[in-house]
Order: structure tokens, then sequence, then C-alpha cells
């Protein structure tokens, strides 16, 4: 028996049933991420003394981390633009390149930790760096799966597009709009750990 | 909201982002007089228009999608 409502829309929502999935997980995630940012301003606003964020971590690399993060969104975007256009030639670049940007943001995060470990900074150091490393942690936990699923989409579940284009291209964007969440994510974690 | 709109909002959400780096930096070179931190305002400011060019121009192309 088929999924129903993949490609054509349910007329009770105006939606797919997959576009109501992921809005609904996103908003379960907005939940998960605004109650880690309740804590922080919470535990921020209550402490005597806090530390600015650039003499604990490095922002040049941070800087560095949110540029790639940016390219991989507007990347995101091309690669579902290329299906919703017919070529499946060019979306296998774009979405290639996303995959490799993601890479490339752990690699960047992974000596951040590294450097941070290695100066004796742990989450049990002090609230400050508790609150860092549960945040970017769970960021970058987030990334991975976004990455885990573009791989997918882009190597086996590849060969929906030729029995159902219009369903694959569907869960591409799905996959997308996940990914946006997390690049929204870090734009609002970079300030907030590293700046002010 | 499809990809489309919600790909606009995150990058003018960049772009506000990168302004609020520059002002960051502009701080910093205040504080500790840095020729680079004054570089990396300058670049922020260029990439937050930039951001914003991309955008129209995104939204313009992809009109029809």
């Amino acid at each position: 028996m088929d999924i129903p409502y993949t490609v054509e829309i349910r007329r009770d929502t105006g939606l797919t049933n997959g576009k109501i999935g992921i809005w609904l997980f996103l908003a379960s995630e907005v939940m998960l991420f605004g109650a880690l940012f309740a804590s922080y301003i919470l535990i921020r606003s209550g402490a005597p003394t806090w530390p600015r964020g650039d003499t604990i971590l490095n922002v040049p690399l941070a800087t560095f981390n949110t540029l790639v993060l940016i390219s991989s969104s507007v990347t995101m975007v091309m690669a579902w633009s290329s299906l919703m256009r017919g070529r499946f030639g060019t979306f296998r670049i774009y979405m290639g390149t996303t995959i490799l940007l993601g890479c490339v943001f752990l690699v960047v995060k992974y000596f951040e930790y590294s450097h941070k470990f290695h100066d004796d900074l742990f989450p049990s150091t002090n609230n400050f760096l508790a609150i860092y490393f549960t945040l970017t942690g769970l960021h970058m936990l987030h990334v991975f799966g976004g990455m885990v699923v573009n791989a997918y989409f882009w190597g086996p579940g590849a060969k929906l597009w030729k029995t159902n284009p219009r369903w694959f291209t569907n869960r591409v964007e799905h996959a997308g709009l996940f990914w946006h969440f997390v690049d929204l994510v870090w734009i609002f974690l970079f300030p907030t750990l590293y700046l002010l | 909201m499809n990809l489309r709109s919600v790909h606009a909002l995150v990058i003018l959400f960049s772009a506000a982002l990168a302004v609020l780096f520059g002002v960051w930096c502009l701080g910093l070179y205040r504080r500790e007089d840095g020729v680079a931190s004054l570089l990396a305002a300058g670049v922020a400011f260029a990439v937050s228009f930039g951001l914003v060019v991309y955008d129209r121009w995104f939204l313009r192309k992809t009109r029809t999608l």
C-alpha cells in the first residue's frame, strides 16, 4: 500500500504529510533549544560574574565555521532547486558539497574541542563552559544527523528519483528545512556564546 | 512555508549576524586598537551587504519554483 499524500496536497491541511511532519518535528526542536537558551539566560543573569566568550573561545575559528554553515545552506537550497528544474546531476554536485561543508564544520569543531580539553577546560570547569559544551555539542549532533540524511539522499535514497521524482524532491526539501534550522540555531549560538 | 522562503529568512538573519559581528569587531578595535579588528569589521559589513544582494537575487531567480 502506498503512503498517502507524499506528493499531492491534503485538502484539510493544505500541505503534504511529509511537510506537516517536518514542521512538527522542527517545532519540538525549537522547544528543545529554546529551553537550553532560557537556561543559559537564567544562569547568566543569576551569576555574580560571567566570563566574556572571546576570552575563552576561539572567535576566528567560529567565524570561519559560521561562513561554512551559511555556504552549506546555499548549496542545500541549490540542490533542491536543481531537482525542481529536473537536473539530477547538478543536484548531486550541490548535495555532495553540502555534505562536505558539514564535514568541514565538524572537523573545525573537533579541533576547537581538542584545544579546550588540552587547556584543561571541561564542562565541569564552570557554568559558562558547561552551557557552551551542552549547546554546541547538541548542535554538532544535529549537524551530524543532517549529514546522515543528506548522504542518504545523495547515495542510496536517490533511486527514488527514477520512480517518483516529485516525492524525492519533497523529501530533499524536508531535509533542507532541517538543515536550515540547524544553520539558524548556529546563527543564534555564535553571538550568544562567542561575542556577548 | 517552503524551503525557498525559509532560505531567504535564514540569509537575512545571517546578514544581521554579519552586521552584529562587524559592530563587535569595531568594539574590539576601540579596546585593543588592532588593525585586524578594523579590517574584520569592514569585511563583515561587506559580507552583510553581499548577503542582502544574494537574497534579492535568489528570490528573483526562484520566483517560479
